[in-house]
């Protein structure tokens, strides 16, 4: 009835079959086992379909079970009577309708059997758990199989056979010393029944409320998805209200964080460390950093102050450009070694990048990586628990670039040698602890990178600004960081460390505009960088560059084929950001589409004193290739966790059309 | 052409079957239906059309005289039945042949046939001998089952099997073919042994039958009472006690 309820075509709910085994355990309580269940299976007779079909017995008590079944009345049949009876029962495998609800003695009388006339449960001993055996089927009536158990397992292997013969996910039952708990737990874990009862007569017991407090009462029993149900409880009137919940639109909570500690100014680096000593007493450092910076004595600044202070140091030079999960391992197991109480990261995006690594794998070395890089919709709510960090050691990031932010945010990519898969992690426990922005460290930075990490911070900024999760904080720190950026950045280009001033402001403008996104996010600039990045060997900043200007374009629409997702997002509304950030700059124009334009004009001037060329193909890209990869490319990008904030929600095909514009030069 | 009725094959209730040469007539007493006549006529076709079984090419439906008749191929051979009666030895081999014959007409699907769930629930409906209560439990045990579309034979038994001289196969008797349910199919032929009280036969049919097909033993089971009680709409006198003890059962949920 219940299969032809579910395919009639209206919502049913269904519920199935029991086969419930009570297995009796030597520690159980023997008198009430076999008491409850006789109350049980005289109950209606038997009709109750979680009452118990089959009694499992440990055989060190089986006899002493068995003599008290009969002194209460029920009968044990020798085998010639069990023939019969089984004959009776069961028809080809159905239960014999003529038996169902009927006395034991009743039964008796249609299988041709004598016993007393008040007979309780007629029970057979049987030893096969196969449905060949009829004893072993539902019976729906005061008849009984009764097993010989050789031990616990085997107990519990005859129950799940039986279980599994015609009772999937209805009721199981366990007559036991409740002091047994790891045997009650492998019970409960091994049995497919959404009803596991114990110590209690189980068609009192599965109806609910009598004999506990926990099953709703009900005659109407769900067996889940192990039984072909679609419930898996009491079925009762709840089941059949419908619940009405109005919601109400909320905006969700955001937040602004940063390390708890930003040292700024130029030649704060030693003062800053002062406190490694004085007021943290740490013993040892691990630094970490890259061979260029490393022989360029960049560290020397750090390790004569810890030198002068008596703090013993060791020093990892190895990270690489997209540093590999090899090379943030063999830091880690260096870490083991020498147990630092803290880290100290020297240098731009990748060092600070691989030290983030190291620093979770040496604290934490049962994380799993996968788990880690899980991604996620929104970094308040996402599923997975981001291991507490800083229990072993004080995270101190010295950038010695102006570009990447990555001392005050929450973000670390790793790559997988392996696979050359990149795992980008987000979450606050990779903040660092302090960050030290001393000027002294980047004086040198050759073109270059000044340009490429100059540009990287542009583009934060304003992806921060876009994103749906912009706060009046972050606006703040993005919209400064930007007229600083426009106002030194040529300067710092040009005069390199002959600008101390401009080298300055650029330190300071970039650690904001790491704060800015550290607490807003990115956007498909970044998406579509690191893309171009991964497929074709482009510099980050300098790809961000490449795409800024169409991606700008792209997201003032004010009637996107799709909005972003964020109830902060209340309608379409970046041209009025990106005409703030012009009218900041002060770059004018008459409405918000010509502040626009001013600011990608202003932008691609800024692009061209710095030395970055226009378009993707001038940086050596051949067409063969770039036309290739374009449409993997376009997929993964969407696929990026950057896109998850952009305020245009993008279609891949219109990240490909940013691509191709991006390539060719303006309209393609 | 005309036909010699002379070498009769066999006498039912409602047919005479004659051989002639190489052609089978089966002639339908006076009185019958024929619409059931041409039905089994064009399931036989769209058998015989729609796979690539063996099976007698049907070759014209006539009147001869007052009477209906289908003349189809005359297929030379011993049925399964009578190789089974005489080579009991070997009768595990012959399971095995049978159970894969049917195999391979279940294979097959036949789209314009009448569905058994169809032709069952008519049945279970129309049967005069069967109380209430249980009608209404079968019916609700048909309506649960799924809905499937394998060429059922309807009738499979080794009588309806013919083994050539040279071990080809051909099965006759296509009258009550459907589409429907392998498990319903089986369900049948083990009734069919079991009506002829060969008890032991049909557990062992049921067995091979179940392993072979990879189908539940409790599948085809389920489907036993509702079998019973379409062949008790037959009004068999001699089979309705051993048949309404079948359909007394019931499947609790």
């Amino acid at each position: 009835m219940v299969k032809s309820a579910y395919s009639s075509g209206k919502p049913a709910l269904g519920v199935g079959p029991g086969n419930t085994p009570a297995i009796i355990d030597e520690t159980a309580d023997i008198n009430l086992a076999v008491n409850s269940i006789i109350h049980s299976k005289t109950f209606d007779n038997g009709m109750i379909c979680a009452s118990e079909q089959s009694v499992i017995i440990d055989e060190k008590i089986y006899e002493i079970v068995r003599q008290e079944f009969i002194s209460r009345g029920c009968y044990v049949l020798n085998s010639e009577e069990a023939d019969k009876l089984r004959k009776t029962i069961i028809i080809n495998g159905s239960i014999n309708a003529k038996i169902v609800g009927q006395t034991a003695n009743t039964i008796a009388k249609l299988a041709e059997i004598n016993v007393p006339e008040n007979t309780k449960i007629l029970i057979g001993e049987v030893e096969s758990v196969d449905l060949k055996e009829e004893f072993a089927h539902e019976k729906l009536s005061p008849v009984l199989a009764m097993y010989k158990a050789k031990d616990f397992d085997d107990a519990i292997y005859k129950a799940s056979r039986l279980i599994n013969d015609g009772g999937l996910g209805h009721t199981s039952s366990i007559f036991i010393d409740t002091k047994q708990k790891e045997k009650i737990e492998k019970f409960y874990s091994s049995m497919h029944t959404c009803r596991v009862l114990i110590n209690t007569p189980s068609s009192q017991g599965g109806i609910g409320d009598l004999y506990n407090f926990r099953l709703t009462p009900s005659l109407t029993l769900g067996c889940g998805s192990w039984g072909g149900n679609s419930i898996s409880e009491n079925v009762g009137v709840k089941n059949l209200l419908n619940y009405k919940i109005v919601a109400e639109r909320r905006e969700n909570m955001l937040w602004f964080r940063a390390p708890e500690k930003v040292y700024i100014k130029k030649g704060c680096l030693p003062v800053a460390l002062e406190e490694l000593k004085n007021v943290m007493n740490k013993k040892r450092v691990f630094i970490v950093t890259d061979t260029f910076l490393f022989e360029n004595g960049y560290t020397k600044q750090v390790t004569n102050k810890l030198d002068e202070m008596g703090i013993a140091h060791t020093t990892f030079s190895n990270v690489e450009p997209d540093p590999s999960l090899a090379t943030a391992t063999a830091g880690a197991e260096q870490m083991n070694n020498f147990k630092p109480d803290c880290i100290i990261a020297i240098g731009g995006g990748s060092a600070m990048d691989a030290a983030k690594i190291m620093w979770v794998l040496y604290e934490h070395p049962e994380v799993d990586f996968l788990d880690m890089a899980m991604r996620f919709m929104d970094i308040r709510k996402r599923v997975y628990t981001f291991p507490k960090m800083g229990e072993k050691a004080y995270f101190i990031a010295v950038p010695t670039s102006s570009g990447t932010g990555s001392e005050v945010t929450p973000f670390a990519v790793i790559t997988d040698q392996r696979t050359g898969t990149k795992y980008p992690l987000a979450d606050y426990e990779l903040m660092p602890n302090m960050a030290i922005v001393d000027a002294n460290m980047m004086m040198n930075a050759p073109k270059g990178l000044t340009a490429a990490s100059g540009i990287d911070a542009v583009s934060h900024d304003l992806e921060a600004i876009a994103s749906m999760m912009a706060t009046d904080y972050t606006d703040g720190l993005a919209i400064k960081s930007l007229k600083t950026i426009f106002e030194y950045l040529p300067r710092a280009y040009e005069k390199g460390a002959e600008d101390e001033i401009a080298r300055e402001k650029m330190a300071d403008a970039a650690t904001m505009a790491g704060m800015a996104f550290a607490n807003a996010f990115l956007g498909i600039s970044h998406s579509l960088a690191h893309k171009l990045g991964a497929y074709h060997h482009i510099a980050h900043g300098i790809a961000n560059a490449l795409v800024i200007d169409e991606v700008l374009r792209f997201n003032s629409s004010p009637a996107p084929t799709k909005m972003g997702t964020f109830p902060q997002y209340e309608y379409p509304n970046t041209l009025r950001k990106y005409a703030e950030v012009a009218e900041n700059l002060g770059l004018g124009g008459n409405d918000d589409n010509e502040k626009l334009e001013n600011l990608i004009k202003a932008i691609d001037e800024l692009k061209e004193k710095i030395g970055i060329k226009k378009t993707i193909r001038d940086y050596g890209v051949s067409e063969e290739d770039f036309l290739k990869t374009l449409d993997q490319m376009s997929e993964d990008a969407f696929d990026d966790q950057c896109t998850g904030t952009n305020p245009r929600y993008p279609l891949i095909s219109e990240l490909k059309d940013i691509y191709l514009k991006a390539y060719y030069g303006g309209e393609s | 052409m005309e036909y010699n009725l002379t070498n009769e094959l066999a006498v039912r209730s409602t047919k005479n079957v004659y051989r002639d040469g190489d052609k089978t007539i089966k002639l339908f007493v006076p009185d019958y239906s024929k619409a059931n006549i041409l039905n089994e006529a064009l399931n036989q076709a769209r058998v015989e059309e729609g796979t690539s079984l063996n099976i007698p090419k049907l070759i014209e439906v006539r009147k001869i005289g007052d009477r209906w008749a289908l003349v189809s191929e005359y297929i030379e051979g011993v049925t399964l039945e009578s190789l089974m009666n005489n080579h009991p030895e070997k009768m595990d081999e012959y399971m095995d042949l049978f159970v894969n014959i049917q195999l391979e007409i279940l294979e097959n699907t036949v789209p314009l046939l009448s569905t058994l769930k169809d032709k069952f629930r008519r049945k279970l409906t129309e049967a005069s001998n069967i109380n209430d209560e249980i009608r209404y439990e079968l019916l609700q045990r048909l309506e649960g089952q799924k809905n499937h579309r394998k060429l059922c034979h309807g009738d499979f038994n080794p009588s309806n099997i013919i083994i050539k001289e040279n071990g080809e196969h051909y099965i006759i008797d296509w009258a009550h073919v459907t589409q429907g349910n392998a498990s319903a199919d089986a369900a049948r032929s083990f009734l069919l042994f079991s009506m002829q009280g060969k008890a032991s036969l049909a557990e062992q049919y049921l067995r091979t039958f179940a392993q072979k097909s990879g189908i539940d033993i409790r599948n085809i089971q389920r489907w036993v009472p509702i079998v019973a009680a379409t062949q008790m709409t037959k009004g068999r006198e001699e089979e309705q006690a051993f048949l309404s003890r079948w359909i007394d059962v019931i499947e609790f949920q």
